[in-house]
């Protein structure tokens, strides 16, 4: 009778701490997706937007893109539209033509790839924060148009 | 089983769902049909959003890849990273190294390799001026800056 009543104490106490191991899982999944998430991506959920962040990983500079997103919220009145028409920031410099068909020699800030809510830019052109912004900007409207017209 | 690893193997499951459903792209309507071959570059995923592009922006060339192309192998090989390849007597795969950020470069090198694979199908020599300006056509054609 006590041998039954120990084996019945310990499956209780079992359960117990597998609820507890659930538990802590979640809690550090939720909180792992919430660091990578926040990290890759640029979140602002009161204007409804999330606009994903891909730096070179040789040489991170999202923190240029987000200051320049903060500028575009705070300093200009395009900021809806950015949201709206973009959902992807590749850092890194667009080819948007073959140097080895057309011998181009300039590389052009950025560009908007049509199709697509992705733009590219390339922070190392721009001299400052509100010059890279205005350039996001740009290419956001590029994006509206095109969804526009389809 | 505990509770525990049944949620892992949830879990471990619903990963390799997602990432099977890159590995097939299809489009019923213009009959495309490709396998997308997986590397470590983990780029399917990429590829899909390059095929997704052609068939909205530039339509003549993606009904080329889909009425040709049925293998798109992501591994790297003779074009290097972020680059293509087309391998004599294998007429229905082509190779596209890419990486997310490489969007652009992978959309214009499915359509570069896909010109190669119709100079052998066509018996032309594989030349590369040709399939060079057909990837410049589509580079142009899909960015606006």
């Amino acid at each position: 009778m006590a041998t039954i009543l120990h084996e019945e104490s310990e499956k209780k106490l079992n359960k117990k701490h597998n609820k507890l191991y659930i538990l802590l899982f979640f809690t550090i999944s939720l909180l792992t997706l919430y660091l990578v998430f926040s990290y890759v991506y640029y979140i602002d959920i009161s204007n409804g937007c999330l606009i994903k962040l891909n730096s070179d990983p040789t040489n991170p500079n999202s923190n240029s893109l987000r200051q320049s997103l903060q500028y575009i919220k705070n300093e200009t009145s395009e900021y809806k539209n950015v949201c709206g028409s973009i959902n992807k920031i590749n850092e890194m410099q667009c080819l948007s033509e073959d140097p080895r068909v057309t011998n181009v020699k300039y590389t052009p800030s950025g560009c908007f790839v049509k199709g697509t809510k992705t733009i590219y830019v390339l922070p190392s052109y721009f001299n400052s924060i509100n010059e890279q912004g205005n350039d996001i900007v740009k290419y956001a409207e590029y994006a509206k148009n095109y969804l526009e017209q389809k | 089983m505990p509770l525990f690893k049944k949620l892992i193997i949830l879990v471990a499951f619903t990963v390799i769902l997602v990432f099977t459903l890159n590995i097939f792209y299809i489009d019923i309507g213009d009959k495309c049909f490709i396998t997308i071959i997986p590397s470590v570059e983990l780029s399917n995923g990429t590829i899909v959003s390059a095929l997704q592009i052609l068939k909205k922006v530039v339509p003549n060339q993606y009904t080329k890849v889909c009425e040709n192309v049925k293998f798109i192998n992501t591994n790297v090989s003779c074009g290097g990273f972020d680059g293509g390849c087309y391998h004599t007597g294998n007429n229905k795969t082509i190779y596209v190294s890419s990486s997310q950020r490489h969007l652009v470069v992978s959309t214009s090198v499915i359509a570069h390799e896909t010109c190669h694979l119709l100079q052998e199908k066509q018996k032309r020599p594989l030349n590369e001026p040709e399939c060079y300006s057909i990837g410049n056509t589509v580079l142009k054609t899909i960015t606006q800056k």
